[in-house]
């Protein structure tokens, strides 16, 4: 009997690509709504490859011999980890098909903000000319500091792109050593001085635990006034009530968020329809060339677990079988 | 009595007041261009000046003629194509400019447009603030790495863009005829034809004045040479790029998006079809502004009408030549900017 890997959302328009990796396979994919979808899914599965559906510790309790759960994408937040690895399940992500992609969306986002490129665009597009209003959204980045949230391997590229807009940089990251921060040619600092000196605030670092709402009402109200939040990190990084009063009162200047929680936006939140804000729906990741490798990855990666092959990219401490 | 008069022709800005503190400063009269009813009234006061300050006005043959005494027009902006040269020339005044003060502002801006046609910014934004979602995302999406960036014209602009694409991953091309290879290579980019930048290149950047010799240097002719799918900004001149060209490579599938900050005709005409084309990213001619760049632009432009009006020569000169016909070119200390006027003064001599 062919392995079974199932596939339990997805944002592409087929799976041919992981398709033509797992050719020996069996391949179901699904777009899963619910725990009962997910759970009927998966309870027969060798190997599960995941893109944002919850994988809670009930489906993983409902999984009777899958190998491997593969997230399509380096953020592993909506799978229970310590589910999986009580249940011996490795959890694997791909950690560097993006890269490039999320740190140019970035660096996309600062500057469409600080240029008014939507407005500009809009304005012209209405019929009209002459510059747009408020002048002082208008903002040369040569007098700007920009705090970043994380130096991993996307923080560390934001910063380089960065650079050579002579900007001042401050970097928190708790897991890095000053001196490496240092190294790159920036300052680091304390969660509370970037918030505190940042004019753009830009977060890197995954959704866990301790970063979980870490724009809160407190926080916000560290920053200062006017200043600019650029989330393409993970939607609950900010606690979004607190997020839209901030943009509504002024404390926030404006924002552009790639993600959003939830996603996607419901229909009548009020960030839709606010004029300082730059959205964007969760793809700074994308382009032809890092889909294409994130797909193949992933069905590697299922591929590898079910022929019981050493994994790379396991991210719950379960040891890699070989 | 004013030891000299400063006239600033209709220009459409909020104050003057730095202007006046210059020209004053120094013993001089300032004549604000917004006054006047209209701009005749404005243009028969500036036949008095002894220097002119332009922004949009057409300074044409006739509008020369009629200046008495004037030794400098300076244009508020980088370019001064809309200054006649040739007739400026043969009557001895120097045409001012200021290529310095937001060349910052015009690298960022390009490149904000750059990456807002890259990242499809401005669509992806429209669709979900009108309550969409992504379906297919890596459709119109693409990164910089590893791809090839070509800037046409590198002076002050084309070097700050070089500089700024260092940490991206991406090749530059450059091709200018008036920078040496060194001179490239000094920021990071490869000097090339014209032809072979228009080949290799992915993304377009266009950083060259507007001359005779640049009237639509991206048109029919070189859009047929780019590869398939490149994204093209302009934020120079608008005539360097024929318009009805490009729409017909967009629509095409050739030209993937562009953004532009400047068009053929100011202000765009209402009902053009640039303003409606969905692969299109505009501004209207925005990319010089800062509140920085601005107070600079009009301080040194009113600082180099002073400096003429006092004997002096300006710090910034298009068009070099003028010197020698009004035998101070021993006088004048080129800076790098004006090292290339100069190769482009010797080409033009040499070309006649």
């Amino acid at each position: 009997m062919k392995p079974k890997v199932v596939v339990t959302d997805y944002a592409f328009p087929d799976l041919s690509i992981e398709q033509a990796v797992l050719a020996d396979c069996e391949l179901a994919g699904r777009q899963c709504k619910t725990e009962v979808d997910l759970l009927d899914l998966c309870k027969d599965a060798d190997a599960v490859i995941t893109q944002f559906a919850r994988v809670n510790a009930n489906v993983i309790a409902g999984m009777a011999r899958s190998r491997v759960i593969v997230r399509y994408g380096i953020g592993v937040d909506n799978v229970d980890l310590e589910a999986a690895r009580g249940r011996g399940i490795p959890v694997c992500n791909v950690p560097d098909y993006c890269i490039d992609e999320v740190a140019d969306h970035t660096l996309a986002l600062i500057l469409a903000l600080t240029r008014q490129v939507v407005t500009h665009t809009n304005h012209l597009r209405s019929g009209k000319w002459g510059l747009v209003g408020p002048l002082a959204n208008m903002k040369a980045l040569t007098q700007l500091t920009v705090g970043v949230v994380g130096f991993g391997r996307i923080g560390r590229e934001v910063v380089r792109r960065l650079a050579a807009f002579k900007c001042a940089i401050r970097v928190f990251d708790p897991f890095v050593p000053a001196e490496e921060i240092r190294k790159a040619g920036v300052q680091p600092a304390s969660l509370d001085e970037v918030l505190r000196a940042a004019d753009i605030l830009t977060l890197h670092c995954p959704s866990t635990p301790q970063t979980r709402k870490i724009i809160n009402r407190d926080s916000l109200a560290q920053m200062k006034r006017g200043a600019i939040l650029i989330n393409v990190g993970r939607g609950d990084l900010a606690d979004v009530p607190a997020l839209t009063a901030a943009l509504q009162s002024g404390q926030l200047g404006a924002a552009a968020l790639d993600v959003f929680d939830p996603e996607p936006i419901p229909a009548d939140h009020p960030v839709l329809k606010m004029p300082n804000v730059l959205l964007s729906p969760h793809i700074a990741s994308a382009s032809p060339t890092a889909v294409h490798k994130l797909r193949t990855t992933a069905a590697e990666l299922a591929l590898r677990a079910v022929r019981g092959q050493p994994l790379p990219n396991i991210v719950n401490g379960v040891p890699a079988r070989g | 009595m004013a030891e000299f008069k400063v006239v600033i022709l209709p220009h459409g800005y909020p104050s003057v007041a730095i202007e006046r503190e210059v020209v004053q400063g120094a013993g001089g009269e300032l004549v604000d261009g917004d006054t006047f009813p209209d701009e005749p009234a404005a243009l028969r006061a500036a036949e008095e000046a002894d220097a002119v300050i332009v922004r949009w006005t057409k300074v044409t043959p006739e509008v020369i003629a009629r200046l008495k005494r004037c030794r400098i027009i300076v244009r508020y902006g980088i370019g001064y194509d809309n200054v006649d040269y040739a007739s400026a020339l043969a009557a001895g005044i120097m045409i001012g400019h200021c290529p310095t003060y937001c060349v910052d502002e015009v690298a960022t801006h390009t490149l904000a447009l750059l990456l807002a046609c890259v990242r499809d910014i401005v669509n992806t934004h429209i669709k979900v603030a009108g309550g969409g979602w992504t379906d297919n995302p890596s459709a119109r999406q693409w990164r910089m790495a590893g791809r090839t960036l070509g800037l046409i014209g590198l002076g002050n602009i084309g070097r700050c863009m070089a500089t700024k694409l260092r940490g991206w991953g991406l090749r530059v091309l450059a091709t200018d005829p008036f920078v040496e290879p060194e001179q490239a290579v000094a920021v990071g980019a490869q000097l090339v034809e014209f032809r072979t930048l228009c080949r290799e290149a992915n993304y377009i950047c266009v950083h060259a004045p507007l001359l005779p010799e640049t009237h639509h240097l991206v048109g029919r002719e070189a859009l047929a040479a780019m590869k398939e799918g490149v994204i093209l900004v302009n934020t120079a001149r608008g005539p360097l790029l024929d318009e009805a060209a490009l729409l017909e490579a967009l629509d095409a599938g050739k030209v993937a998006a562009a953004g532009l900050d400047v068009f053929e005709r100011e202000p765009l005409a209402q009902d053009s079809p640039l303003r409606s084309h969905p692969r299109l990213v505009l501004s209207d001619h925005a990319a010089w502004y800062s509140e920085n760049s601005l107070a600079e632009l009009k301080r040194s432009v009113a600082e180099d009408a002073v400096r003429v009006c006092t004997g002096r020569l300006p710090l910034a000169i298009a068009y070099p030549e003028v010197l020698h016909k009004l035998g101070r070119f021993n006088e004048w200390k080129p800076n790098s900017n004006a090292v290339w006027q100069m190769k482009r003064a010797a080409k033009l001599r040499s070309e006649r």
